[in-house]
This record gives C-alpha cells, structure tokens and sequence, in this order.
C-alpha cells in the first residue's frame, strides 16, 4: 500500500463516518426542527424584540406656567425617545401615575418660568424620574439635561440680544459620524448577537451530544475496535456539525439578516464563513473536553451551561468587552467567543479582512488546537 | 417515591455538584461581571490645532472617567484603522484655527467619530461627549461675555446657563444598576436552572429504563409526578436562600419588603416552573409512543427545548410570541404582576416599585431582559 493509497483510505474513512453522523443527527427531528428554528425564527424574534435603548418613555407634563417659554420647552420632547402622554394638575397626582406605572417621568414646570428667563434670572424644572430600570432612568435624565439646558441658554441669551444667529457665538458643536451602523439601528446589533450566541451554543452542544450519546449506547467500543483511529472518530463528529451549523448559519444570514434587517456584508462572505468553520471546530473542542468528562447526558448538559453560559455573557455580546472588569477580561482570553465577536463585526460590518484580523484569528487557532488535541488526549486515555 | 428520586440524585455526584454550585457562582459571575456601566471608552485624538484651547478642550476628555486615552493620531487613516481593529471606539477630531475662531466668538465644529456596534453604548457616548461640549462650550460663552459685555461673573453666568434640572431619581434613589441587575439576575438563574435539573432528573428516569418499572408498578401518574418533583425542590428552596443571602449579603441590595411573602410566592413559582418541564415532558412522552425508548431520544428535545423556554421567557415578556412554554410564562407574568401591585398598595413611594408598567408598555419600549425577569423580585425591593 503506498502513501497516497493509504491517506485516500483514511480519507474516506473519514468521509463515511462523517456521512453516518449527519445520517443519525438527520434522524433525531425534534433536534434538527430545533435547529432551524434556532437560526431563522428566533433570530428574526431577537431582533424586532428587544431594545436597550430608551423609546417612548412616557412623559407626564406638569406646566405651572402655561407660557410660550414652557410650550416650546414642552415641545422639544419628542419621539423617538420620549412619548408625551398627558398634563397633570398637581404633583401628587403625578407620583400615583408613576406608582402604577402609567408613565416613567414627571416633568414640572414652575410658574414665572419664562419671566425668569426672559429677565436674566436663574430658575429650574422638575424631572422625577423613575429608576428601577437603572440605564433606562439615566438616560431618561440625561436626555432631558440635554433639551433643557440649550433651551434654557438659547431663551435668556436671546431675549438679552445677543444670539441673533448662532454664527456669533463661540459654541463648540460636535458633528457626530457615527461608523459601521450608521443608523444605529438596534436591530442589526440585537440579531447578530443572537446568531453568535446560536453558533456557539451549537457548536458547544451537538458534537459533545453526539459523543456522549455513543458513550451510553456503548457503540463506542465498536468504533473503538473498528480500524478507526480516535482522531478520526472524534473529528467526524465536528466535521459534520461543523457543516450543518455552517448550513443553519448561512440560512440566518440570507434568510434572516439580509433581507429583513438589511445587515451588510461589508467583507468577504468566504472569509466569514471559514472563519465561523474555524470559531465551530474551536468550540466543539470545548464541547468534547465536557463529553469526555461526562457521563450522562444530563452531565453534559450541566457542564455545558456551566461554561457557555458565562462565556455567552461575557465575553463582549451585550457589552463591549473593554467595559468589563478586569479579571474578567483575563478569563475571557480563554473564551473563543470573545475573539469570533471581533471577527464578525470585522468582517460583516467594517469590512476588515485577515489583514487587520489576523491576532483574533491566530488567538482562536491557537486556543483550538489546544483544546482539541486536550480532549482526543483524553479520549484516548479513557478507551486504552 | 420521594426518598428513591433522592437517592438516585445523590448517587449522581457531579449532578449533585453542579445542582448547587451553578446558581451561585452564575450569580457571582454575572453580578460583578456584567456592567453595563459605559466607561473607559477608549479614543483616540487627532489635533489639529495644537493651541492651548485645543489641548485643554480635550484634556477635558482625558481626564474623564467616561473616556480612556489611547493616544494621538497622525490623521484620519489612522483613525480608521484604529477603529477597524476595534482599538478605540470613539475619536475626537481638532479643526485648525480652533483658538482662534472661539476667541473671536465664532462657532467651531468638531468632528466626532463613533463605533456604531454597540447602538447602547454609542447612544451613550454621544450624549457624553455633548455634555462635556456644553461645558466647554459654556466656560468660553462666560469668557466671552464678560469681555465683550462687561459682565461680571455672575451676571454672565446666569445668561449662560439660566436653567437648570432637578432631578429625582424613584425607587432606586442612588440609581445604582446593581439594585435593578442582581434580583434580576437571582431571578434569571433560578428560572434556568431549576427546569433543567428537574427536566434532567425525569429523563434519566427514560434513558436508564427504568421507566418500564413505573409503568408497571402501581404507583399514579400523580405520585410520580409529585414524587419526581419534591427533591428538585427542595435543591431549589436552598438555592434560593443562598442566593438572597448573597444578593442582600455580598451585593447589598436591600430588601425592603416582607421576607416570609416573598419567600413563599417564590416557592410557589418554582413550583410552576418544575411543573411545567413534566408537563411538557409527559406531553412529549406520549407523542413519542412506546416502541424504542432506549435511542435516548426523548431527552435531547428536553435538554434543548429547555433552553429556548428560559431564554424566550426572558425575552417576550411583553406576551408578543408565545415561548413554547406558554403556560408558565403567562402564570409568571400573573404572580409578578400580582407581587407588584400588592406590595404598591401596601406599601409608599420609597418601598414599591414601578415593575408593572413594564408589561404594559408596547413592545418598542421594552428594555434588556434580565429587567424583564425581576418582575416580581423588584417588587419587594
């Protein structure tokens, strides 16, 4: 037998056990109808469902002064950050509205506001704010600083005759460009995040499902027995979820984030999906490192939320992963995750190419090759 | 039954484990790990004008707590790389002539570049940096106005900045995030991890085979059930104290309502949760037909099924699509809103909550999940 015959016997060896795997996962429906449902419906969900950012929060107007000054004022409050909802008459009434909830912030205006202004005096505006939604109530605040206070320098300088236009004024404007989302449309980031928090749990769970499935049934001693080496019964499973999540991926994107939310693919598509290739197989050897050490189902499962649920938390998806705190940054090194965020958004919305990505990308090859050579070590061990 | 469900929990040691220590080291993960707090954004300056205005207008983002300084750049190319590479999220561009367009009262404009990922965060960023605009903006409006006008500080002053905002924060009065997070969070892990373990329990049940020795025993469906079910609440009931002991203990949020309520509507809404796994589960196992029970089958729906119930929980509380467990999340819904009402009327504006209205509010005005799930726990905060 010469090399070459001999790699193209491995080689489909390889290739039918990769063919069975994909037969048994074919055959369990709850699972693959749970996968697919997964990557298409509960991405579209995750995206039209959820908003961090404030809207619509309902205002209730308190106006003691009725003048042209509180009117306008009044008036700068406007979608989409804030709803007016309606006047009230007295403060009390205004603490029972947001007791039950029909509104999230008061806004009081004294009387004589506008003389105040008018007249060079100084004066104030009431905001009670509820916080039990901390960022939200924040925001809240700092939105309304942001209307009130221009207005209230507008109005005095104004009426002292002094901003005929604003061209006399030095006023340091800031002139935002915001890159990458430019909209800044919340749907784009909301579905992403989701996708990714899809592939790696995938990724984590089917291949260790399947390892751990043959470990009850005991078929894996006939693999064992069988010509087969280790590596390549271990590598079939991850070659072959690896595609089928890649398959699932690919129907999100086109199906889910193209043509409903009109995400971009500012880089190369090929790029993307051989980097997700990459992000799977370095997670599955996550996976395979908890199946090894389980040895039930319900082990694994426990494992498995065990670690992915942190590293789907914290590794940078709902927040940027500098804002973290420190040490948990330093775990999250550990986390493939957190660098497959930075490739994604590298390529689909900056359209970086390997170029400027090639330190996540070499992290995550580094990381992989560890954990899968730790978990065939492993594997071997338990059957030898 | 009870007692044979136990020892089959105990004999599984790493099960046993996992059972107790994952609610509280979620806990603790999440609780001091995931801030969402926007600081220390790191950016990058591009100065142009090199004048003293210049350097102390962006001193004053320097030495922000908002803002970490990475460093000058050279021009805008760096910038976009620096930005690309995700190295910085923001930066500040300096036009020239910058001193003196302020010093002779004209307006200037600077350029602001924003890494839009993070819609939140860019929101955020964007109004930190109008802010500290503002303030320079008002520092030189006062210089202006008194050399030009004559007047003194005072006087300039109130021209300046005439109005100002008072503002009350309600039912979290130091506003801290880690008030409205860790219930939050209690909730969330909880609401995970209970339905696992008792979905997991019941299903090692199927797989082992020992399912065939009930079905043949005269034991009842609602013994089994019961039986299945009193260990895995019993974990829970502890999983419970240890955490509201670290929540009030190590997180310090503070517990204003009253403890032996809260303690039982909790256990009864645990109670729902472990009741709706069977209650798919059996659901399951009749649909699934007696012919081969021994593939294992019947537990990977469990255990993945499991996962898109808690997480769809969490974020369709607005009752927009129904999770696959329906049920339990509108009883949930129900309790919390039962909670929060009853501790409104009982109690004033410093000890009630506001976590009604968050059901009632359309869709587009929900908020992150974890809110979402501390309903009821928010209403004895």
């Amino acid at each position: 037998m010469t090399a070459g015959q001999r790699t193209a016997r491995w080689a489909k060896r390889l290739g039918a056990l990769t063919w069975k795997e994909l037969l048994q996962l074919s055959r369990d429906l709850p699972l693959l109808l749970f996968l697919i449902y997964s990557f298409s419906l509960s991405v579209l969900v995750s995206g039209v469902g959820i908003t961090m950012q404030l809207t619509n929060a309902e205002v209730l107007v308190h106006d003691e002064d009725q003048s042209p000054s509180s009117r306008e004022l009044i008036h700068r409050f406007q979608p989409p950050y804030f709803a007016l909802v309606g006047t009230i008459r007295d403060a009390r009434q205004g603490l029972q509205q947001l007791d039950q909830g029909r509104a999230m912030m008061v806004l009081g205006i004294p009387p004589r506001f506008h003389e105040a202004l008018v007249s060079g005096e100084r004066t104030a505006v009431q905001l009670l704010v509820d916080t039990t939604n901390a960022p939200q109530g924040l925001s809240a605040a700092a939105y309304t600083l942001r209307i009130a206070v221009p207005f209230g320098s507008e109005t005095a300088l104004g009426s002292a005759g002094l901003s005929g236009t604003k061209t006399s004024m030095p006023l340091v404007s800031s002139e935002h460009r915001v890159w990458f989302n430019p909209t800044q449309d919340e749907r784009w980031f909301q579905s992403i995040s989701h996708l990714l928090r899809m592939i790696t749990l995938f990724a984590v769970l089917l291949p260790a499902a399947a390892l751990v499935r043959e470990k009850e049934r005991g078929t894996v001693e006939q693999l064992l027995v069988s010509p087969l080496s280790p590596f390549q019964i271990m590598f079939s499973k991850v070659l072959a979820m690896s595609g089928v999540i890649l398959l699932a991926t690919a129907l999100a994107l086109y199906g889910v984030l193209h043509p409903w939310f009109h995400v971009p693919m500012k880089g190369s598509a090929l790029l993307f999906f051989l980097l997700t290739a990459l992000h799977v197989f370095t997670t599955a050897g996550f996976g395979l490192m908890a199946a090894t050490l389980a040895k039930n189902q319900a082990q694994v499962a426990m494992m498995a939320l065990f670690f992915v649920g942190p590293m789907l938390l914290l590794s940078g998806i709902t927040s940027p992963f500098e804002s973290m705190p420190q040490w948990v940054q330093g775990i999250m090194t550990l986390s493939p995750l957190r660098y497959y965020i930075d490739i994604t958004y590298g390529v689909m919305l900056k359209g970086a190419g390997l170029d400027l990505l090639w330190k996540p990308v070499g992290a995550m090859l580094l990381l992989g090759g560890t954990l899968f050579g730790a978990g065939m070590w492993r594997f071997r061990r338990q059957f030898q | 039954m009870a007692l044979k469900e136990w020892k089959e929990t105990t004999r599984d040691r790493l099960f046993l484990l996992l059972a107790f220590l994952l609610p509280a080291l979620w806990l603790v993960v999440f609780g001091y790990g995931l801030n969402l707090d926007v600081e220390d954004i790191p950016f990058a300056v591009v100065d142009r004008d090199q004048s003293e205005f210049s350097r102390e207008y962006l001193q004053r983002f320097i030495q922000s707590r908002y803002f970490s300084f990475r460093g000058y750049a050279h021009d805008e190319h760096t910038l976009d790389r620096l930005l690309t590479e995700t190295k910085i999220r923001a930066a500040i561009i300096v036009p020239e002539r910058f001193q003196e367009q302020l010093v002779a009262g004209e307006p200037v404009a600077v350029q602001t570049l924003l890494d839009g990922t993070f819609p939140l965060h860019t929101d955020i960023a964007k109004g930190y940096v109008i802010a500290i605009n503002q303030a320079f903006t008002e520092d030189r409006l006062l210089d202006f106005l008194r050399r030009s006008r004559g007047l003194t500080r005072e006087q300039a002053g109130v021209l300046v900045r005439p109005l100002s905002v008072e503002v009350r924060y309600l039912y979290n009065e130091e506003v801290r995030s880690t008030w409205s997070m860790v219930p939050a969070l209690v909730m969330f892990t909880l609401m995970l991890a209970s339905p696992l373990l008792t979905a997991l329990g019941v299903v090692r049940e199927k797989e082992t085979g020992s399912i065939y020795n009930i079905y043949s025993s005269t034991v009842s469906r609602a013994e089994f059930l019961t039986g299945k079910l009193l260990p895995y609440i019993l974990i829970s009931l502890v999983n419970v104290c240890v955490l509201w002991l670290m929540a009030v203990g190590l997180f310090q949020v503070p517990f204003k309502g009253h403890f032996l309520l809260f303690f039982f509507a909790f256990g009864a809404l645990r109670l729902l949760y472990h009741g709706n796994r069977p209650a798919d589960f059996a659901a399951g196992a009749d649909a699934n037909g007696g012919v081969d029970h021994h593939d294992g089958r019947g537990h990977d729906p469990d255990h993945f099924v499991f996962r898109p119930a808690g997480s769809r929980r969490l974020l369709n509380t607005g009752g927009e699509s129904p999770g696959p467990s329906l049920p339990g999340h509108v009883l949930h819904q129900y309790c919390a809103r039962q909670f929060s009402e009853r501790c409104r009327r009982r109690g004033s504006v410093g000890g009630s909550a506001g976590a009604g209205h968050l059901c009632r509010r359309d869709g587009r005005a929900h908020v992150s999940p974890l809110y979402q799930a501390a309903e009821s726990m928010r209403g004895m905060v």
